[in-house]
């Protein structure tokens, strides 16, 4: 066959005989959103433990100034006064705005049923799992997986874990898709003709080279690029230092939040460094800041009416002591925090049961005593985000938990 | 018991895992690859270890048992067979190669000699796609990167051309995913981003190994050979570079399926 087609004439009929990227079925996201409905969840993991006594420090309560020291209310970069009782972390103030639209809210005291074993690994697997006992080894899935599982109409695209990491909490039989900013691809345009011919000849080859453009395409660079290898070498370099620079969380976050624009559903990623041991007062407005950016770059990112229809959580492996340690950081506690974001939130308040902060009201002295499962605030935005039955969510999503009150987390 | 030996769906229970722990107990490392039995260290008493039982002084031996050995048997010809053939093999292989193991008390070498005279690892069809480092490795013998290229990399250079696309590949370098190693199933490896990085990697990155890339119509005839397609063959005759050319070879089915 190559021998009675010009090269010319064989590219250009090729581009109009299914190899091109317009005609491939599956970039076409047909009636997907009837099916799948418009809601959308992006869950965000916060790897290290973050401080929830901290990040919303709730100085109404008598003990906490003999635990904590000033909530910072007057200090020169003040903590945001929430309610009378709680205030916000200053190194947060740029999502106030958030706030005071009640797109931002919060459920202090919570935990994932982990206890005592103090492990970031356990905790996290525990977090990803879902399940209620950690000893539990009847399923390596993660929760959100099952969530797909019981989602009529999720397909691969349905579903995105981003960034480099593992991320057990979407691992399982529902198949999902994952992407990082660095996996980037520079080609020369006529590589990219030919290279789709090659994948044509093998169809999981040719569904997944396929997807692997569309996602390039619209990554902020071009797939694209004329010039020597040199030049394809050198582009390829910047864009994977410009994805490893400080703007990583903004880059993946700007990815998360293209992916919902369109077919999917569901995304998650992790933020790293909140194992705060020492020095607390200089490492958590990193990852505060990091966290921040990456809420407000989902806003920006989603715009509009999808971000009506956006549900941000945030959750960590467990809270920190109450008390904070000689080196200037608190180390691994229980009773922690949850953020939640979007512009279908009922935000705007910081909820849960709160347990105190008097010695006898920690958990073993020392932590925050938790006063409800963070699962159960989950299961209940799955319940209104997705019409999960409470029944399905309390057998299979998260098995053996009660989901209590409904504490109508969404408008 | 899980993982190396006799597999998830083995005859054990948790008491068989915490009674073999015991019973190791005493055994410690002398120079690599030899161990020593201390008696004072081993926890006092017999260990039932699958319906066996071994006294707390003696050496004992775990092969004794005779459902371990059949059940290890049929563990690691499954292992063998998935990584070497394909994600569901042929079960008359995994069957000659477990009958293998078991004749000659787990000879891995003459389980080895059973696989590569068995008809099914010889049958040309290309069922299982390589994992990045294998795929890797593939490329440079087939384009006879020069052992010095690699040998000669600096730790950065390494990072940068080989272990940073790895990752990109979904094989993060000694640093598996779970304890159970690496995937055996193609589609963890033939997903968006995978196939990206394997493309990228082919297309930019063996040029930097050696003096000139061979003809990319040349090389069609060296790597993919006999197995060369329509796709490929015209793709490597039309390309204006020899590392597109070259590349597109590597990136392709053909290539990446052994």
């Amino acid at each position: 066959m190559t021998d009675a087609l010009s090269r010319r004439a064989f590219l250009s009929r090729s581009a109009l005989t299914g190899c091109s990227l317009a005609t491939s079925p599956l970039l076409t996201p047909i009636s997907f959103a009837a099916t799948l409905g418009e809601n959308r969840l992006v869950v965000i993991l916060l790897r290290g433990g973050m401080d929830g006594l901290d990040v919303v420090r709730p100085y109404g309560d008598p003990a906490y100034a003999a635990l904590r020291g000033d909530a910072g209310l007057t200090a020169s970069d003040p903590a945001i006064d929430l309610d009378g009782f709680h205030a916000m972390h200053p190194a947060l103030r740029p999502l106030l705005p958030l706030w005071n639209n009640g797109q931002l809210g919060f459920a202090h005291a919570v935990s994932n049923p982990f206890r005592d074993k103090r492990s970031h690994f356990d905790g996290q697997d525990l977090l990803e799992a879902g399940l209620s006992n950690p000893g539990d080894t009847s399923t390596r899935d993660g929760w959100l997986n099952r969530v797909l599982q019981h989602m009529d109409g999720a397909q691969a695209e349905t579903a995105y874990a981003i960034g480099r990491e593992q991320m057990s909490i979407l691992g399982g039989p529902a198949k999902t898709q994952r992407w990082s900013p660095e996996a980037d691809m520079v080609l020369s345009p006529q590589a990219i003709k030919l290279a789709r011919l090659i994948m044509a000849e093998d169809p999981a080859f040719d569904a997944a080279f396929a997807q692997a453009m569309a996602i390039a395409d619209t990554d902020g660079d071009a797939v694209a690029m004329s010039g020597s290898s040199d030049n394809i070498m050198m582009t390829v370099n910047q864009n994977a230092k410009q994805a490893n620079k400080g703007s990583a969380e903004r880059r993946i976050a700007q990815f998360a939040g293209k992916r919902p624009r369109e077919e999917s559903r569901i995304a998650s990623l992790s933020i790293n460094g909140w194992d705060t041991h020492q020095r607390q007062d200089v490492s958590l407005p990193k990852a505060l800041g990091r966290l921040s950016d990456t809420i407000l770059t989902l806003q920006q990112t989603l715009t509009g009416p999808v971000w009506n229809k956006t549900t941000v959580v945030a959750v960590t492996e467990f809270g920190r002591t109450a008390q904070i340690n000689g080196s200037g950081g608190s180390d691994h506690g229980t009773g922690g925090l949850m953020i939640m974001a979007g512009g279908g939130l009922r935000g705007g308040r910081v909820i849960g049961d709160w347990p105190g902060l008097a010695e006898a009201q920690l958990y073993e002295r020392r932590d925050l005593m938790p006063t409800r499962d963070l699962r159960a605030h989950i299961g209940w935005l799955l319940h209104s985000l997705f019409a999960l039955p409470v029944s399905t969510i309390e057998a299979s999503i998260f098995p053996g938990l009660d989901m209590g009150a409904d504490p109508t987390l969404l408008r | 018991m899980e993982l190396h030996t006799l597999g998830v769906d083995g005859p054990y229970t948790q008491a068989d895992v915490t009674q073999l722990a015991e019973l190791l107990t005493g055994l410690t490392t002398a120079t690599p690859a030899r161990m020593n039995f201390r008696k004072n260290m081993a926890e006092p008493g017999a260990e039932t270890v699958l319906g066996k039982s071994y006294g707390g002084d003696k050496n004992a031996n775990i092969r004794d048992v005779e459902a371990v050995l059949r059940d290890l048997a049929r563990h690691i010809a499954l292992k063998l067979a998935v990584h070497f053939t394909a994600d569901t093999p042929d079960p008359a292989l995994v069957a000659a190669l477990e009958q293998r193991f078991l004749e000659t008390d787990g000879d891995l070498a003459q389980v080895t000699e059973a696989l590569l005279t068995h008809p099914t690892a010889w049958v040309p069809e290309r069922k299982n796609v390589k994992q990045p480092f294998q795929f890797m490795g593939s490329a440079q013998r087939a384009l006879a990167v020069p052992p010095t290229a690699m040998a000669s990399l600096d730790e950065r250079t390494m990072r940068r051309i080989i272990a940073a696309h790895l990752v990109q590949m979904g094989h993060v370098w000694e640093k598996p995913a779970g304890t159970n190693g690496l995937s055996e199933k193609d589609s963890a490896w033939i997903a968006p981003q995978g196939i990206a990085a394997r493309l990228q990697w082919a297309i930019t990155v063996p040029q930097l190994l050696m003096d000139e890339l061979p003809d990319p119509r040349i090389f069609l005839d060296t790597a993919p050979g006999a197995f060369k397609t329509p796709a490929v063959s015209f793709a490597a005759n039309a390309t204006e570079t020899r590392w597109d050319g070259v590349g597109l070879i590597l990136a392709s089915s053909t290539f990446q399926r052994t």
